[in-house]
């Protein structure tokens, strides 16, 4: 892409209509990737989501633009992650507003929208890698080689870190139930462990 | 007694049914997720990594594009292009900046030149209604000097109004 991106964030109207023009396909993509259909499952068209990543650029005196960091990251990556970020919001957004009242009660983070219902474990219990390492083997069914090639390390470093993250958690959960690991959650009275 | 090995396979088999994390993450800028994408920053960065383990769909979306980088464009269509192209607000050009600076210090000016114009006004009437008084109440004492001077005064601005 070849564009005075200093000249867009100024707010050259010209150097703006470069910028769109280079990037608008590659926002459409990967708003697609999203929501593969065309449309989002609550009716948001995918021209309604594309306006909304620009306007989420403008925003703020042009916020984003302007803290964008060549020496960082590729213009598309970062323009690809707004624009998937924008469409996942656009999701969240429809799933809040479609909760029935009782749910209502409290805020509701994007991880209890989306996570399958179980027990609830403390998160200092492992490190964050630990934490993205057991999600993706466990929650997103991913094998070993596919963690390590996602988070460009080697498959043994998955390996001993799954390891030592069971270790944990079966320490934790042998003093929460007594010397057990934990049963079938409990899904009626919502036990939290 | 269970074997450790057994447990694992028993902690295995709960975790696939599901769990929560107790908190979630707190965002991350999208120029840091884009520099984790494409390894500019260290491999274990723990905020990125715990927000990640917390959200499902941006976790896929980041991975999805660590694995195999940004999507294949799409087409547009010309009119949203037009569209999107109109979303920047309209900068005046170098001349239409310069009239507004014209226009505001002309601005300026009409107000001060506004506010002078009302004093000068205010201090006019007030010598009005001076003289309206002293027509009014001071001229029982006939024949002093004063009376005769202010009937000549008052004598020349009826003829300065005339």
């Amino acid at each position: 892409m070849d564009f005075d991106f200093d000249a867009v964030t100024r707010g050259d109207a010209d150097a703006w209509q470069d910028f769109t023009d280079q990037t608008i396909r590659l926002v459409i993509a990967s708003i697609r990737r999203v929501c593969p259909s065309g449309k989002t499952p609550y009716g948001d068209e995918i021209d309604d989501l594309v306006q909304a990543v620009y306007i989420k650029l403008l925003r703020n005196d042009s916020r984003l633009l302007r803290h964008y960091d060549p020496t960082k990251s590729g213009i598309s990556t970062w323009i690809t992650l707004i624009a998937r970020s924008v469409a996942i919001d656009s999701l969240r957004r429809r799933t809040l507003d479609t909760r029935p009242m009782d749910d209502a009660s409290g805020a509701v983070s994007p991880q209890e929208q989306v996570a399958p219902i179980g027990p609830v474990i403390p998160t200092h219990i492992l490190t964050a890698r630990q934490r993205l390492i057991l999600t993706m083997l466990f929650e997103d069914d991913m094998d070993v080689a596919e963690v390590a090639e996602g988070l460009n390390v080697n498959p043994q470093t998955i390996r001993s870190t799954k390891h030592k993250a069971m270790e944990r958690l079966r320490a934790y959960f042998k003093g929460e139930s007594g010397g057990d690991v934990p049963r079938e959650p409990d899904v009626q009275s919502e036990d939290r462990i | 007694m269970t074997s450790p090995h057994h447990e694992f396979e028993d902690l295995e088999r709960r975790l696939r049914a599901g769990w929560q994390w107790s908190e979630h993450a707190p965002n991350v800028p999208e120029q840091d997720l884009a520099a984790w994408v494409e390894s500019q920053c260290p491999s274990e960065h723990e905020p990125i990594e715990a927000l990640l383990a917390s959200d499902p769909q941006l976790r896929r979306a980041v991975i999805d594009l660590r694995l195999s980088g940004p999507p294949q464009v799409d087409a547009a269509s010309l009119e949203l292009r037009r569209q999107i192209g109109h979303l920047m607000p309209a900068q005046p050009a170098v001349i239409g900046r310069i009239g507004m600076w014209v226009a505001a210090a002309a601005a300026v000016l009409l107000a001060f030149g506004g506010w002078q114009l009302g004093a000068a006004s205010e201090s006019e009437r007030s010598l009005q209604q001076d003289t309206l008084a002293y027509a009014t109440f001071g001229l029982s004492d006939s024949g002093s000097e004063d009376n005769a001077s202010f009937l000549i005064y008052a004598g020349s601005g009826k003829e300065g109004q005339q």
